[in-house]
């Protein structure tokens, strides 16, 4: 099911408020049990079918977990360790790898069967969660959790299951069993979700038809140099308000719950290097690779070859984990190479040059990263790439149409990606210190905005048909 | 009042309000869970699926449950209006749920296309063959055949769109010499009403501003043009109904054409629609799929200021319509196609003793040559518009 679904806003979600808060707070368990089974539903939405899959990673996890925590030995604690890493990546590797697998090995001639599985929905994001547990337990950072419901809940809970952000078992150690339900909380997180539901309706979509658009023209000439830019701006628009949106959503539905996740964007594109873009951008997903395969592999605290080899095989793995495709692992690697760069060749002379032009450079190299992104495969990417080097002609004529259909919206996303919500609240904050009125305005302002963005937002919702949730894929 | 207060009531206000409006939408969306559908998208509205095993496995069940849910979501025909009037007058974007909004003409946005010229040429060849074949067995018992292909609306305001978007003038000037061509070779009678509107030197004149039909000038003009032809290339001899013969009547409602209505009716035009009627008309019957209906030409609107639309004529869309005026002495004519037969048959029938009209979209008892060998009508003209010339599946032919 889709956060921005008709069936989840009109039924999903008021039916789910009802039963959730009808069982008093003292029955935590209970509503702890009514959220895993919402979870569920909302899971099975996609195809009963893929429950059985998802069910055995939650087994393996909570089974796992036993083993690491009630082992006395340390090698014992290994070996269960390795026994659920194996279990989780092994079910990633078949559902999600083993076509492009065997498909990559058939095409070098060697006789293999390639072999084909519908990728069950948020693979990638409840896999990593439920390692994150294992892993915390055997290196004593989180505690056994012995009941089965809260490992369960912890890996299902709907609001981050199928696009993220990867919440670490130890961000909601504690809530699980004892959380603070508030009216604040709860109009926060939905002040939150109606934000993140406008941003995904009124910006990414919109976004999206744009990218749709022009990428449909690879490899015709009908894909001139202005569409070719108009495109790919709309894309890294499209990409970020709808991957931040969803993260918006699920931490504004976390809240009202009682559960705070961590924040997964920050501004990415205000970046002035591509380290600080990925300080920035899929934070839970960056720092999953660096808490548990960047540092373990040694980290930057050994030889310079040493380190790049560490840089290399976390970008492979990070481009590997968006998709089974060799344009994804190329995405992966050119970030890799980049921060490689950054980092031992031109870092020094890029920190001299002016601040605006780092942010130029900075862009385009990530707008020409989303080009591999976002094409169908390698040679694809090539084709675009070429189109925005003027390779089919300089005609504006489709570029100029998108621009003037889409001029709000594009207004709008270039004002999105600076933090100017944050600066309105630090004046709305400052100026509330001295007037009542204006506390009034601080607390009244930002509310009455989500309601009228929701509002928006429902109306495109109904309206339009162009639906799609980008890290679905993933 | 305390800060602290004004914090709480605050979240306490919007949290009742977010948590009072999902349940509103909950209530409303169940309340119109019955309405089936939507007059302005002109579709039925999705239904409940009905249970099942596999649905329910594959998830499909589920995203046909969120299609009914979506359909029949809480204020939806009011969420569209509000959607559409916001883009069309807040946002002034060019182009509103596909149609573009000119100054004085509503037109289909087209997205830039390639065009195949060895496509062309091989369903120029194609349609050509089946046209020479029916116009064959139309002369096979001394029957005169036409081909009418009438210009769409967009090709009629061509000049209307803006420098940065597709007229489809290519693809249409590709296709349209590529059949000609064709049909030229074959042999084939063809009446080019483009021909006839650019020498008047306002094709726009013909059509609607708000339709992709033309207007009643542009099917009366090509009524005139297929008589003058028939006078020209045939002996046979009919009534024709000229200038002064007729009164010419300006329905009150506002027209809500095919383009107009993409829009809900939100674009205000003063176009209205108008129906040729003739002084001394001769009394008739009329034949819907074999069965005798109301003889009437028109299916007028309850009320006069009600909204009309192009179904007006004739009554819209019917697979097989006959007109019978007893005048034995006059010839038979079929009129085959779509839709823009409709328009021409309120006038054409006057000059034939019988009018046979085929909408080849949905008439399926026979096909158009099968008929024509068994009815075998004195003329037979095929009224195409220049968009759907090279359709190959079938579409009005």
């Amino acid at each position: 099911m889709l956060f921005t679904s008709s069936e989840f806003i009109i039924f999903f979600l008021p039916l789910l408020f009802l039963i959730y808060f009808l069982v008093p707070k003292k029955f935590l368990g209970v509503r702890n049990f009514v959220l895993f089974a919402f979870s569920l539903i909302f899971y099975a939405w996609g195809g009963v079918k893929y429950l059985a899959l998802f069910a055995v990673s939650m087994a393996a996890n909570y089974l796992g977990g036993l083993g690491v925590g009630l082992a006395k030995s340390k090698n014992v604690k290994r070996l269960w360790l390795i026994l659920t890493v194996g279990v989780g990546l092994g079910l990633l590797g078949v559902f999600k790898y083993a076509g492009f697998f065997t498909s990559t090995l058939a095409h070098t001639g060697l006789p293999v069967k390639v072999v084909s599985f519908v990728l069950p929905i948020g693979i990638s994001f409840y896999t990593f969660q439920g390692l994150s547990y294992v892993i915390d337990v055997y290196r004593g950072d989180a505690a056994l959790q012995k009941n089965p419901l809260k490992v369960c809940l912890y890996i299902a809970l709907f609001p981050q299951l199928v696009a993220g952000p990867i919440v670490r078992y130890t961000t909601v150690e504690k809530e699980l069993s004892s959380r603070e339900h508030s009216v604040t909380l709860f109009s926060d997180g939905a002040v939150r979700f109606m934000l993140g539901f406008g941003k995904k309706m009124l910006m990414a979509n919109p976004m999206g038809e744009v990218a749709d658009r022009v990428f449909s023209h690879t490899g015709s000439e009908l894909l001139t140099a202005p569409s070719a830019w108009v495109g790919i701006i709309a894309y890294a628009m499209q990409i970020y308000f709808d991957f931040s949106a969803y993260s918006d959503m699920a931490i504004g539905l976390g809240k009202m719950f009682g559960f705070r996740f961590n924040e997964n964007f920050n501004y990415p594109y205000i970046s002035r290097s591509i380290t600080e873009f990925w300080r920035r951008w899929h934070i839970s997903l960056s720092t999953w690779f660096r808490d548990y395969v960047y540092i373990p592999l040694g980290g930057n605290r050994c030889s310079v070859i040493r380190h790049i080899i560490n840089l290399a095989i976390v970008w492979f793995l990070t481009g590997m984990w968006h998709g089974a495709s060799w344009n994804f692992i190329l995405w992966g690697v050119y970030y890799g190479v980049l921060l490689i760069l950054e980092k031992y060749v031109f870092g020094g002379v890029t920190e001299k040059l002016p601040r605006a032009l780092r942010h130029v450079l900075t862009l385009a190299l990530i707008l020409v990263g989303w080009v591999f992104f976002r094409a169908d495969s390698f040679s694809s990417a090539v084709q675009y790439l070429s189109a925005m080097a003027g390779a089919n002609g300089t005609s504006p004529h489709e570029a100029v149409y998108l621009i003037m259909q889409y001029l709000p919206e594009f207004i709008i996303c270039f004002i999105g990606i600076f933090p100017v919500k944050r600066l309105l609240e630090k004046k709305f904050s400052a100026n509330a210190e001295h007037s009542l009125s204006a506390a009034f305005f601080k607390e009244f302002a930002p509310k009455l905005f989500a309601l009228g963005v929701f509002a928006l937002a429902y109306m495109k919702l109904v309206s339009g048909s162009f639906n799609p949730f980008i890290y679905f894929q993933f | 009042m305390k800060r602290e207060n004004i914090a709480k009531i605050s979240s306490v206000s919007l949290s009742v309000c977010f948590v009072l409006v999902l349940f509103l939408l909950a209530a409303l969306t169940v309340l119109s869970a019955d309405e089936t559908f939507s007059f302005f998208e002109n579709r039925n509205l999705a239904v409940m699926p009905t249970l099942d095993m596999e649905g329910i496995s594959d998830g499909s069940y589920f995203t046909a449950v969120g299609e009914f849910v979506k359909d029949h979501a809480a204020a939806r025909e009011v969420m569209l209006k509000a959607s559409a009037l916001m883009d069309l007058k807040l946002l002034r974007r060019p182009v509103v749920n596909d149609i573009y909004v000119g100054e004085d003409v509503l037109l289909p946005y087209f997205e830039y296309e390639t065009v195949d010229m060895e496509k062309i040429a091989a369903d120029a060849v194609t349609v050509a063959e089946k046209i020479e074949k029916t116009a064959s067995i139309t002369e096979s018992y001394g029957g005169k055949y036409y081909f009418t292909a009438i210009p769409c609306q967009y090709m009629c305001y061509e000049d209307s769109y803006p420098w940065y978007l597709n007229s489809r003038n290519e693809y249409l000037d590709a296709s349209s010499s590529a059949f000609f061509k064709e049909l030229e070779a074959r042999g084939v009678d063809l009446i080019d009403m483009m021909e006839y509107y650019e020498e008047s030197g306002r094709p726009e004149y013909f059509s609607s501003t708000v339709d992709h039909h033309y207007g009643i000038r542009g099917a009366y003009d090509t009524y005139l043009e297929i008589l003058r032809r028939l006078g020209e290339d045939t002996n046979l001899s009919f009534p024709t109904l000229k200038e002064g013969d007729f009164d010419l009547t300006t329905l009150e409602g506002r027209y809500i054409g095919s383009r107009s209505r993409k829009i809900f009716g939100l674009w205000e035009s003063d176009e209205r629609l108008q129906l040729i009627l003739p002084k001394d008309a001769p009394e008739f019957k009329r034949y819907n799929n074999g069965y005798a209906v109301e003889a009437s030409l028109f299916t007028l609107p309850e009320n006069d200021t009600d909204d009309v639309l192009y179904t007006t004529y004739m009554g819209g869309d019917v697979a097989h319509t006959m007109i019978d005026t007893e005048r034995e002495e006059l010839p038979s004519i079929l009129i085959y196609g779509e839709s823009f037969t409709n328009a021409i048959e309120t006038i054409m029938w006057y000059s034939f003793d019988e009018m046979h009209s085929l909408d080849m979209r949905y008439y399926k008892d026979m096909t158009v040559d099968e008929f024509i060998e068994i009815v075998q009508p004195d003329v037979v003209v095929c009224v195409r518009d220049y968009s759907v010339l090279l359709l190959t599946d079938d579409y009005g032919l």
